[in-house]
């Protein structure tokens, strides 16, 4: 009877009337204290632990420890020991682990009741819940039907969409759509210089680095090994080893801490890029040995080809003359000048180009300028240029011959018109998929399988997004949290979170070594959660057949170490022990050293989790060979499989220099008066484009660099808000053809004055109890339009402000 | 001292204890109060101890005692004991058992006074740094003629 | 004994808020509501000041990170009635929760406005509670708070030197805003050793101090922003 708890213990002092006699504010404090659980559970010895694991909230995937006090997690801080970020963090990742504890966790599996989108949910058990999706997969396979199956990825796992590629091979569905939206520039590689993969830029070398719209002290790359590397390069004391300069539209954090800085009317990056070509002509800096060696169509068009076309060089001179790239790009032609004297007459420059200057219709366009651009300047194959990405040697099972079935299923069309509705080179098209879907071509689709994307919220047309969903027979979507997307689902997956479950990451944006880190559960998932991995595991094991054979039997977290082992085998390499280390190792490994490693996979496995990652030399020397392997090949200018392809796709002859020519299709773009501004959207490293679960601390900070919390804006040139007479603080109308927002006006010289912007990320209408109905999103803003060559969605459009009556 | 007045008005014999446990018939079968209260060696709290800690020594039966049954019994129910922490530490309070006990080698006595001569089990807060008077206690070392290894400055224990 | 000091470098800033939300976790600081941030009440220990400079294209933010100066000649302890705020043997300025009275007349006096005071009671949905960080204290509404150079760490740190029977090491003790600096923009130490790095950094010609003129002696050194060598 007397048990009591603390409150109740201390509602019986108030009931005593010891409180009432006390000194007023004293025990208001205490009443305080307790009413707001500032007294907390007594805790345990205070036992430390750390786990060295991966922050998995952006594809960067750096290394972090969490720390443990009696197996509670209550802390992380970047580990000093990942090769790659070094101990940096971003601020979203100091939140991960709100994600852990969000109280708005999927806890079990949820079945849909009534209409969809009602919200109406109920949970059933897992069984049930695989089942659902694994009995109409049986009977599209059964019925010939593999393809009526896709999964839509977000793509920053490679093992994870290794697996997926591999159980949908067996299947029979050639339906794996990944958002990662890099296509322009993946294929803008394989078309000029044949590679599979896109290098990496080797920027801890260069000593000039030229972002075009690349934000990479911000969210583009992997930001915290640039960050790293950028404050390595100016050392307190002593020159700086290496010029930072930025071109694009609005002036972000990136731009503002530049050296140098070239504003360029949106979209026109790549004239900007072109326009530099033709000063490293004219100043006679461009690499021409490297020029004569590795690349065709430089000096003049190879034989056999388009016979009588001008070389890439007359080219340039004749069609990028400095007046008409500034009267393109809007930037002054001195400043062209100065940027690119400086570039050309840097040792290793190098230029980057951001994904917000691939997603407008000349997306192709601009990373080939970009790329010739490099091409000119020698920046491929060496030091401080692009060399061949890193490629661990992880053991995967080898390829498995698909059945009569499969092949057939895998033969079809793709059902996001990748390959097809777009140039042969585009693997994905995420933007293809809404459109086709919608339209049932070119055939309905029975189950989609959602992961790590959020269509409803993260794409444009988000009206074309929900009907395309309700297209589909079955949609499953998997997360930690229900999203827009969820809600309009047939099934829900509680996944476990990143600090629940096991992975092995090597890095998927560039980067210019090999290296891999181990992504390691700190506590057993919460509630019924399940790593994505051994939910598709169980999946292909319901569908039975081929699908089940492709995968290995036991959970994923015990086929891990057999993956693993192949780094140790590769005989290269080792367990990273920190940057410094990296770089001990690497110059060792290159005169022949190995440094005495452990013996059998399982010592091996028991130091790599331990430390968190793995990592081996890069090649000490670089050429431009290394990218194209035995293949004796060139950088081609003009690249012939893109003009054939172009061909096929347009249905009609395209001009000679269609390639080039399209980086002007945004100058032209007429502006109708009535809706004047150009919008641009932009990332921070808080928001992360919404993927990130938002939770307060983050929200908190959406705009921390702006004076505004919990909150979206809308940056406004001051000459356009004295014109529309728009004050700080001033709600604002952001009306387009598709939609209309209102956020807050922030007056700041960072977008020209015909241009606004505002970042991507809030105004969730459901994704948590912390991030629903805070700010907006600028994407309802947006069409759904899509570029024809590359299949990706234009991320454009044009405005008109309004300002809203207090 | 006021709570803990309160306390006793409101419920006159504090929180109830699962065992009946006698601190004595340890302490005079040379049990020290380590082999129990182990962390308070190494880590910031002493902990109550798990119930996998008594079965050391009671796991046969040593006395024909109910209270040993319940030891027995919480072993297999794999539930534990459920002892009633009845003091805790206030959360702006840095305090580590490992800074006293083994690196200023100071007697648990000291602080917890004769726990060894406790027939029954702590129903109230058993350190004499529980109420609101708590710090005074600390007082007795931590003062200026201490302070070569006691520290004065308050940022030493809070936080 | 150390006199603990910290280099901000403003030309390897990027103003990337890392600093400021390690500093918000470590420290359990409080996420006030919306509508409570809207009146100017939003807690940080350590946040971004910005200036946005110049004209498109050359806009310029000049980011200078904001923190409790621990100043060797402290105005805020000096107007403390009750003794909460003081400055420490080591030269920290300490801000013990339990005495403040919630006067606010040190955050009169301090002329960095680095200290906040707690209008509303701290919330925290129950399931993040948890994970909160056992170290630091949850303040509770009514108290004036700042940033304490994550004491806690020094606190834990001294402990397990001690342990492992040897002295003290720099390396022991990092503010978390310190260690997640991705640019390593940030510097700490002990400015009384002449080999350390903080030391030698403040002896910088780049090195200077907020406000130098009230003479508060602020512990906290800024490295000027270089112009481009371009």
């Amino acid at each position: 009877m007397c048990a009591v708890s603390r409150r109740e213990f201390m509602s019986t002092l108030v009931a005593a009337g010891v409180v009432a006699s006390s000194s007023g504010w004293f025990t208001r404090r205490l009443l305080a204290m307790t009413n707001e659980g500032t007294l907390r559970a007594p805790r345990g010895p205070g036992v430390e632990r750390w786990v060295p694991t991966l922050c998995r909230l952006c594809p960067a995937a750096c290394g972090i420890r969490v720390r443990l006090v009696d197996e509670l997690p209550v802390g992380l801080e970047g580990d000093r020991t990942s090769p790659l970020s070094g101990g940096g963090l971003c601020p979203a990742g100091f939140a991960g682990l709100h994600e852990l504890v969000h109280p708005d966790r999927v806890r079990t599996p949820l079945r849909r009741e009534g209409a969809r989108g009602s919200g109406r949910w109920t949970a059933i058990s897992w069984d049930e819940a695989l089942e659902q999706i694994a009995a109409p997969l049986r009977a599209a396979r059964a019925a010939g039907r593999p393809q009526a199956f896709a999964v839509l990825e977000r793509g920053d796992s490679p093992l994870t969409r290794y697996w997926l590629e591999r159980v949908l091979g067996a299947y029979g569905s050639p339906n794996l759509i990944v958002d990662a939206g890099s296509e322009p520039w993946r294929i803008a590689w394989a078309y000029m210089a044949g590679v599979a993969r896109p290098p990496a830029p080797d920027i801890a070398n260069a000593d000039f680095i030229l972002s075009f719209g690349h934000e990479m002290l911000e969210t583009d790359g992997h930001p915290v090994w640039q960050t790293k590397n950028w404050g390595r390069s100016r050392a307190p004391s002593g020159p700086r080893q290496a010029t930072a300069a930025y071109v694009g539209p609005r002036m972000s954090p990136t731009a503002s801490h530049a050296d140098l800085r070239v504003a360029v009317l949106p979209g026109t990056e790549g004239i900007l890029a072109l326009g530099l070509v033709h000063i490293l002509l004219l100043e006679d800096l461009a690499q021409r040995p490297f020029l004569d060696r590795w690349t065709s169509g430089f000096r003049e068009r190879p034989k056999g080809s388009n016979a009588g076309g001008e070389s890439f060089e007359a080219y340039v001179r004749s069609h990028f003359g400095l007046e008409e790239v500034s009267r393109l790009t809007g930037a002054p032609v001195s400043e062209i000048f100065r940027l690119g004297r400086a570039f050309g007459s840097s040792r290793q420059p190098i230029a980057l180009v951001g994904p917000g200057a691939l997603a407008g219709e000349s997306g192709l366009a601009t990373a080939m300028a970009v790329i010739a651009l490099n091409l000119a300047v020698g920046a491929v194959g060496r030091a401080g240029g692009y060399v061949a990405a890193g490629d661990p040697p992880l053991d995967l099972p080898g390829p498995r011959e698909p059945d009569a079935t499969a092949k057939r299923g895998l033969a079809s069309a793709r059902i996001d018109g990748a390959g097809v509705a777009t140039l042969p080179l585009v693997r994905h098209s995420a933007a293809g998929l809404a459109a086709n879907l919608a339209a049932r071509r070119p055939y309905p689709l029975e189950v989609l399988l959602v992961h790590g994307v959020n269509p409803v919220h993260e794409w444009p047309g988000q009206n074309l997004v929900e009907e395309a969903l309700a297209a589909v027979g079955l949609v499953a979507v998997v997360g930690t949290v229900a999203d827009e997307t969820a809600r309009v689902a047939d099934l829900i997956l509680p996944e476990a979170s990143f600090l629940e479950s096991w992975q092995i990451l090597p890095p998927v944006t560039g980067i210019p070594f090999d290296c891999v880190g181990l992504q390691q559960p700190v506590l057993e998932p919460l509630y019924q959660s399940r790593a994505f991995e051994d939910l598709w595991f169980d999946l292909a094991r319901r569908i039975g057949g081929p699908a089940a054979a492709a995968v290995p039997a036991g959970s994923y977290a015990a086929w891990l170490p057999s993956a693993a082992a192949g780094l140790e085998r590769s005989g290269r390499g080792s367990i990273s022990g920190g940057p410094l280390h990296a770089r001990i190792a690497g110059f060792m490994e290159e005169r022949g050293w190995k440094a005495p490693g452990p013996q059998t996979p399982q010592t091996f496995w028991d130091e790599f989790t331990r430390s968190g990652s793995w990592v081996a030399s890069s090649r000490g020397e670089h050429s431009p060979s290394e990218l194209f392997g035995d293949r004796e090949a060139r950088f081609e200018f003009w690249p012939q499989r893109l003009l054939a392809d172009a061909q096929q796709l347009e249905g009609a002859p395209v001009g000679d220099d269609a390639v080039y020519k399209g980086t002007r299709q945004a100058a032209g773009a007429a502006a109708p008066n009535e809706r004047p501004l150009e919008l641009l959207l932009f990332d921070t490293n808080t928001l992360w484009a919404g993927r990130t679960v938002l939770t307060p601390v983050i929200l908190e900070m959406s705009g921390f660099r702006e004076d505004i919390g919990w909150d979206s804006w809308v940056e406004i040139h001051p000459e356009t808000a004295r014109r529309l007479r728009i004050q700080a603080g001033d709600r604002v109308r952001v009306e387009s053809a598709t939609g209309s927002v209102l956020a807050r006006a922030r007056i700041a010289p960072v977008v020209p004055p015909g241009a606004v912007a505002m970042p991507r990320g809030l105004g969730h209408r459901h994704f948590g109890r912390f991030a629903d109905g805070v700010g907006v999103n600028p994407l309802s803003l947006i069409p759904s339009v899509r570029d024809r060559w590359t299949g990706t969605a234009v991320l454009r459009t044009r405005v008109r402000l309004a300002r809203m009556q207090a | 001292m006021v709570m803990v007045a309160a306390g006793v008005a409101g419920c006159a014999r504090g929180v109830p204890q699962p065992l009946a446990f006698n601190h004595r018939l340890h302490a005079d079968n040379s049990v020290p109060c380590l082999t129990c209260h182990a962390t308070a060696a190494t880590g910031q709290g002493a902990t109550l101890p798990a119930v996998t800690v008594c079965r050391r020594c009671h796991e046969d039966v040593l006395y024909e005692s109910p209270e040993e049954v319940k030891i027995r019994l919480a072993v297999e129910s794999g539930r534990g004991l459920g002892w009633v922490p009845v003091f805790a530490l206030r959360p702006y309070v840095y305090f580590s058992h490992r800074r006293h006990v083994t690196l200023g080698k100071i007697a648990c006595a000291s602080c917890h006074g004769d726990v060894e001569r406790r027939t029954t089990p702590f129903r109230l807060a058993a350190s004499p740094f529980s109420g609101l008077g708590g710090m005074k206690a600390c007082l007795r070392c931590h003062d200026e003629s201490h302070s070569a290894y006691a520290g004065v400055d308050c940022v030493d224990c809070h936080r | 004994m150390p006199r603990w000091g910290m280099i901000i470098d403003l030309d390897r800033c990027t103003g990337c808020g890392a600093c400021v939300a390690a500093c918000k976790v470590e420290n359990n600081v409080q996420v006030v509501s919306p509508a409570e941030g809207e009146k100017g009440r939003r807690m940080h220990w350590l946040r971004l000041l910005v200036e946005t400079r110049g004209e498109y294209p050359n806009a310029e933010f000049r980011i200078v990170p904001n923190l409790c100066m621990m100043c060797d000649n402290p105005p805020c302890t000096k107007v403390c009635p009750v003794h909460a705020t003081y400055q420490g043997e080591d030269g920290l300025v300490g801000q013990i929760y339990p005495r403040c009275i919630g006067c606010r007349y040190c955050m009169a006096a301090c002329p960095f406005s680095v200290k906040v005071f707690n209008w509303g009671p701290p919330e925290w949905p129950d399931a993040m509670r948890p994970t909160l960080n056992p170290d630091v204290s949850v303040r509770q509404r009514g108290v004036v708070e700042k940033c304490t150079f994550c004491y806690h760490r020094l606190q834990l740190a001294k402990e397990r030197a001690r342990a492992e029977g040897r002295p003290l090491r720099e390396s022991d003790y990092q503010p978390a805003c310190v260690h997640s600096c991705p640019a390593d923009a940030m510097t700490f130490g002990d400015l009384d050793d002449p080999l350390s790095p903080v030391a030698q950094l403040s002896r910088s010609t780049r090195a200077t101090r907020a406000l130098e003129t009230l003479g508060t002696e602020p512990k906290v050194f800024y490295l000027e922003r270089r112009d481009a060598p371009v």
